[in-house]
């Protein structure tokens, strides 16, 4: 059965955007064998009462991975590099990297992840103002665009052009 | 699911549930240059010719990108059109043909948990448990809630088996199967 609803907009709507900044961006890269070992490790960060914004996992050349990791680090900046310190420590287990200050963009729309364009319509006007994009993530309703300091609010320019974006967005500060 | 309990110091974690998608196939590019807008062609592309990327993510390579996205199967055929298609000099590519920066990986299956609250304890952990049980992560990102698990499309049920080791769903619960589609289309 088929069914067709007509619903037209000349501009994407969504939810809200939300600026946050003073968070830490840690990369780890991997051989794909060592995964339970780094599955280990972030999971110890959450028992240090760490919380995350965005963590992305791609594969890089053959047999190894990168995890991309954005977090306030609310003060536990310390305790955080001893962890990927002690995860990276043993030969193999691969190298970890942070980048902080760094500031996340997210917004999120109806049936985002049924749609197309919507990927486009959020990335090609960042790329296209050579905005950095250290990572990013879209997927189910959401899309998080994590970029260097003060870029934040650039990216929320950019991006009113593809999408109705009527307010000042919620800003969020993490004084990691 | 019995057989995977958790040892008792370490609990099961909530959730309110698990979803699984139809079958996909995940491609990751990586740009080559700073000139090379490959990338980009390629997304746009894929919207003017409606495909849906059911997921993203990028990271970076030092001053270069890298995106990993997964489209429907059956949409494949046409990404693969447009790869073929893409010119690498048209594209600030170098020359660099789209053959070796380019991985291509079949029958994804994408493994949704919700809500993940912001923890790496239970993302950490979800992660642990499919590797120490040999289910290889193709790739992996979070939402505003969620946290969406690419992994071979046939080991989906096999994952939720092992996974109850880690998260505690609510009675009665199975994971939520695509019974039908939504298809955005132009008129």
């Amino acid at each position: 059965m088929e069914t067709i609803a007509v619903y037209w907009e000349p501009q994407i709507r969504i939810y809200g955007v939300t600026t946050v900044t003073g968070l830490s961006l840690y990369t780890v890269v991997f051989p794909a064998d060592r995964m339970a070992h780094w599955g280990a490790v972030i999971a110890s960060l959450g028992q240090i009462g760490v919380t995350f914004h965005l963590v992305n996992l791609q594969p890089l050349a053959i047999g190894e991975m990168r995890f991309s990791l954005v977090f306030a680090t609310d003060g536990r900046e310390r305790e955080v590099r001893r962890l990927f310190e002690e995860g990276a420590a043993e030969s193999g287990h691969g190298a970890w990297r942070q980048t902080s200050p760094v500031e996340m963009v997210y917004l999120h729309g109806p049936h985002f992840q049924d749609r197309y364009g919507i990927a486009e319509a959020a990335i090609a006007p960042v790329l296209a103002a050579a905005i950095p994009l250290l990572a990013s993530g879209c997927s189910g309703t959401s899309i998080h665009l994590a970029v260097p300091e003060n870029c934040a609010a650039r990216v929320v320019d950019c991006l009113k052009g593809t999408f109705v974006i009527e307010n000042r967005p919620a800003v969020g500060r993490h004084n990691g | 699911m019995d057989e995977h309990l958790p040892p008792p110091d370490d609990p099961r974690i909530d959730i309110g549930g698990i979803k699984f998608s139809p079958e996909l196939v995940q491609y990751t590019c990586r740009q080559v240059s700073s000139a090379d807008r490959s990338l980009s062609e390629l997304l746009r592309q894929m919207a003017e010719r409606r495909i849906n990327l059911s997921f993203y993510c990028s990271g970076r390579d030092g001053e270069l990108s890298r995106g990993t996205f997964c489209v429907a199967a059956a949409d494949a055929v046409q990404v693969d059109r447009i790869f073929d298609g893409l010119s690498p000099d048209e594209a600030g590519a170098n020359g660099q043909p789209w053959t070796g920066r380019v991985e291509r990986i079949t029958r994804i299956g994408t493994l949704t948990i919700f809500p993940h609250r912001r923890s790496p304890t239970l993302l950490g952990r979800v992660v642990a448990s499919l590797a120490e049980a040999g289910i290889p992560i193709h790739s992996l990102c979070t939402s505003i809630s969620a946290l969406s698990v690419n992994i071979d499309f046939p080991l989906l049920d096999e994952a939720v088996a092992i996974l109850g080791a880690v998260v505690d769903l609510p009675e009665h619960h199975s994971p939520f199967r695509p019974e039908f589609s939504i298809t955005q289309i132009k008129r």
